[in-house]
């Protein structure tokens, strides 16, 4: 009797969890999921609708293919994080900076492009500005924001390098940080290349019998069942939910100091180091810049580690050569919004990150004369 | 095949349900072939090599038991342990060995060359060949007679859910049960159930998930940290080490339950330990098992009596002899888990541990601490000296574990944080995780049981929630560390 009780609940807990999966059906993508309800990704097209703002999640070869007729121009380079593809509180033709700059700039012939990514680490940009360096005749500037958010972020991440690598192998240097992200990128290519392209999931699986069983049975129930599609969407939601028990366990909201992670700090500033002296060397004009920040409430940031970063950014912008700006005041309270909650029965939460288009405009305006000085227009 | 994939949950259901089905002898035929199946998902090519060394053993065995003669029987003993040992040695140490005398010739300026050469490790070999070599021992020390039938000695050697990664098995505690055909038993196939959905949750939702974490941590420079992070590091690897293999234990034992077979328990709560001589009866027990009765105490001069259930200490007069027994089964144990000077070192280093502990054991400051204190006293020493013993496991250079040893000794800027904060709270969570799942194994559950509905429907809240995070997170993202071993 009690192993037959403790059998039903076994088979009901089975079902259960069944149920409780194919009742997932969050199609939801993650990029706005993260930004908020008020805050939508917007990536920025010209006037005669061609992509200037390049998300890495597409092919980085038809983004330049599709550019070819800016591409005589003088052009400028910035490598930006989800600020720049991101409006608080929307309207109907509403514009990012970059579709400011490009506006304008268009106008005296120079081509302004925007490459961003979520969380974007110097890392990151450092491959890309390998890559668009090598395939933009005339890039003469390349603008860098550099959020001490994101000096806490480290490596190239795969959910947006993945692809990147069958297209761009590797970036053609000998330090350190070259070498990492080349391996990355050669793991990412044989994940990819693997038997049947069954990439990370089936890491396990590469080169055994089992990894082609293991992919027709799991297509098999991916095209049968939608929740076993939706699995790294519902995974992705478990995450989000630890994110939140731990913020409200430990009281952590958008308000709360980011302590500096030394090595990652030090890593993205290395990176940060390559590209300007890489550019250097290609006779690419440089400036970085630190970029707003919300200041009508307390931000997040430790007050001395990003005075330090400040007086780094600026021996560096020395050494190599570039301009550096500050702008984090420019932006005033008003233009700012709110996100989603990071904790648990907590609607809202103030957004340090991103801002309405009347910002994005001001922004624009800010780094203009900078650009001008620059290109010497 | 692995264990945390769909292939192989599909596979479980096929061969579980044919097993109840099929009679007897047709029971033998099917647990053989589906575990060659089962390793074949691997390479099968390889399958000839586990083929070879079963039936080795098996023709061994036989003219062992049937020959009277003693010389002839060790004879007979030497040839199979050649043969084991020696493909062991062949795809397991022929690269370190090569190395290691190539560097040893270096040393004394005799210039020789790398060895240039690769040769794939096949999968489970440190296991199933242990398992052989038992075999042919116990037959010689006259406590098992040879099974003539094949197949029931090939699944013995071969049986899939203990093939890869243990828990090694002796033919006494498996081959009996398979003959006298054990009949379905509902508790048995309950217990079944929960133990591969226990063991899948481990694997895949914790083991698998902070795997990247821990690879991100071994990969900074080690300069940049403080005392707490090298002790981070060792717990962080600790757990995930923990949570894999214990993950792989309870799928075997859970697999086997599923066919009315009970495999020996192979872990138990080892990072509750109160001393280091509890810890080895508490990890890998058939490993340490196995060492003891056919490695320690042969070289300890010591009667072996039959299976011991694990750990490898031995109240002996013979000190001498025990301690340098126990110095170099310690040694080859590290040695087993890798081909590498580290895993020697980390042998050495627990074998220094128990040789302290004994000491420390009979003297008068010992016997004067409080019989209340002493248990938490012994964990306090007993969890983080095993923890520690984790760092040469994983990282892959003795320089750099010296480094981090005397960043823990010097107190080097204790606190200083260089990890995301999430590391610190997950491995003060993994740890939580592990002292309540203690308590409420050994101290709730045997209440809770008597209760059988309320236990029912705490089971149904428990398992609805483990099941579906299995399911949510089940993919071969990566193998079992001990895979490798």
């Amino acid at each position: 009797m009690k192993n037959k009780i403790i059998f039903i609940s076994i088979v009901s807990s089975i079902i259960t969890s069944l149920f409780i999966m194919s009742s997932f059906d969050s199609k939801e993508d993650f990029e706005n999921l993260a930004l908020g309800k008020t805050t939508q990704s917007h990536y920025a097209k010209s006037p005669n609708g061609i992509e200037i703002h390049y998300s890495p999640k597409n092919n980085p070869n038809k983004f330049i293919e599709n550019l070819s007729v800016y591409l005589n121009n003088s052009t400028v380079f910035y490598f930006g994080n989800s600020q720049s593809h991101s409006i608080n509180q929307k309207k109907i033709n509403d514009k990012t900076m970059s579709e400011y700059l490009f506006n304008e700039l268009i106008k005296d012939s120079v081509t302004f492009l925007t490459a961003s990514i979520p969380n974007a680490n110097l890392q990151e940009h450092y491959l890309l500005f390998e890559y668009f360096s090598s395939k933009i005749p005339n890039l003469d500037l390349i603008i860098i924001p550099v959020f001490m958010d994101d000096l806490r972020e480290t490596g190239i991440r795969e959910t947006y390098f993945s692809d990147f690598s069958n297209f761009y192998q590797s970036i053609h240097d000998s330090n350190y940080l070259a070498i990492e992200i080349n391996s990355s990128l050669k793991k990412f290519t044989s994940n990819n290349n693997s038997l049947l392209n069954t990439k990370k999931e089936n890491e396990a699986l590469k080169e055994t019998t089992q990894e082609i069983v293991e992919y027709k049975l799991n297509t098999k129930l991916e095209n049968k069942f939608y929740f076993w599609k939706n699995r790294k969407t519902i995974r992705g939601n478990y995450f989000n939910l630890l994110y939140k028990i731990r913020n409200t366990i430990f009281n952590i909201s958008s308000q709360s100091t980011r302590k500096m992670i030394k090595n990652r700090y030090d890593k993205n500033l290395n990176a940060l180091e390559y590209i300007l002296s890489s550019s250097n060397k290609k006779n690419i004009k440089s400036i970085i810049f630190i970029p707003p920040i919300r200041k009508d409430v307390k931000y997040p940031y430790n007050e001395n580690e990003y005075k330090n970063l400040k007086q780094e950014l600026l021996a560096i912008s020395k050494q190599y050569n570039a301009a550096y700006i500050d702008l984090d005041y420019i932006i005033e309270g008003e233009y700012w919004g709110y996100t989603n909650s990071t904790q648990l029965f907590k609607e809202k939460d103030f957004d340090f990150m991103h801002f309405r288009s009347e910002a994005h405009k001001i922004l624009a305006d800010s780094l203009m004369p900078h650009i001008n000085k620059a290109i010497n227009k | 095949m692995i264990f945390n994939s769909i292939t192989f949950i599909l596979f479980l259901i096929i061969v579980v349900s044919l097993y109840w089905i099929l009679n007897q002898k047709s029971r033998y035929i099917l647990l053989f072939l589906s575990s060659l199946i089962f390793y074949g998902f691997w390479k099968y090519e390889y399958i000839l090599l586990l083929l070879i060394s079963s039936l080795n053993d098996y023709f061994i065995s036989i003219y062992i038991h049937k020959t009277s003669n003693q010389r002839v029987k060790k004879q007979l003993l030497i040839l199979s342990l050649i043969v084991n040992l020696g493909l062991l040695f062949y795809f397991k140490y022929l690269l370190f060995f090569t190395e290691s005398l190539t560097n040893i010739f270096n040393l004394f300026g005799l210039s020789i060359a790398s060895p240039n050469f690769s040769i794939i490790l096949p999968l489970g070999i440190s296991f199933y060949t242990f398992q052989t070599i038992s075999y042919t021992v116990d037959v010689y020390r006259g406590f098992i007679k040879p099974y003539k039938n094949f197949f029931l000695f090939g699944t013995y050697v071969t049986f899939f859910p203990q093939l890869i990664a243990g828990p090694i098995l002796r033919a006494s505690e498996i081959i009996p049960q398979i003959i006298t055909r054990p009949k379905f038993d509902l508790s048995d196939f309950n217990q079944g159930i929960i133990r591969i959905t226990i063991g899948l949750f481990l694997k895949v939702v914790i083991a698998d998930n902070i795997a990247p974490m821990v690879d991100e941590i071994y990969n900074l420079p080690i300069n940049i940290l403080s005392a707490l992070d090298v002790w981070v590091k060792a717990f962080m690897f600790g757990f995930q080490i923990y949570f894999d293999f214990s993950a792989y234990s309870h799928i075997a034992i859970g697999c086997a339950l599923l066919m009315g077979l009970k495999f020996p328990e192979n872990f138990n709560y080892p990072y509750m330990a109160k001393s280091f001589k509890s810890f080895w009866k508490r990890w890998h027990i058939s490993l340490s098992s196995w060492i003891r009765d056919y490695l320690y105490l042969p070289l300890a001069g010591e009667q072996v009596i039959n299976k011991s259930t694990g750990g490898i200490v031995v109240n002996s007069t013979k000190n001498i002899k025990k301690n340098k027994a126990l110095f170099l089964t310690w040694a080859i144990m590290g040695l087993w888990h890798g081909a590498s000077w580290a895993f020697v070192i980390w042998g050495i280093y627990h074998s220094v541990l128990i040789y302290l502990e004994r000491q420390i054991q009979k003297t008068t400051f010992y016997s004067l601490i409080p019989k209340r204190i002493s248990p938490v006293l012994g964990w306090l020493i007993t969890l983080p000296l095993a923890m520690l013993g984790w760092l040469p496991f994983r990282e892959n250079s003795l320089e750099k574990v010296l480094i981090m040893v005397k960043k823990i000794i010097s107190f080097e800027n204790f606190f200083k944080r260089s990890f995301n904060e999430n590391v610190y709270i997950i491995c003060f969570s993994l740890m939580l995780f592990i002292i309540v799942s203690y308590i409420v194994e050994i101290y709730i559950l045997p209440h809770l049981r008597k209760y059988p509905l309320i236990f029912a429907v705490l089971l149904f809240l428990f398992l609805s929630i483990t099941l579906t995070l299995d399911l949510t997170f089940l993919r071969p993202i990566s193998q079992f560390i001990y895979f490798q071993f």
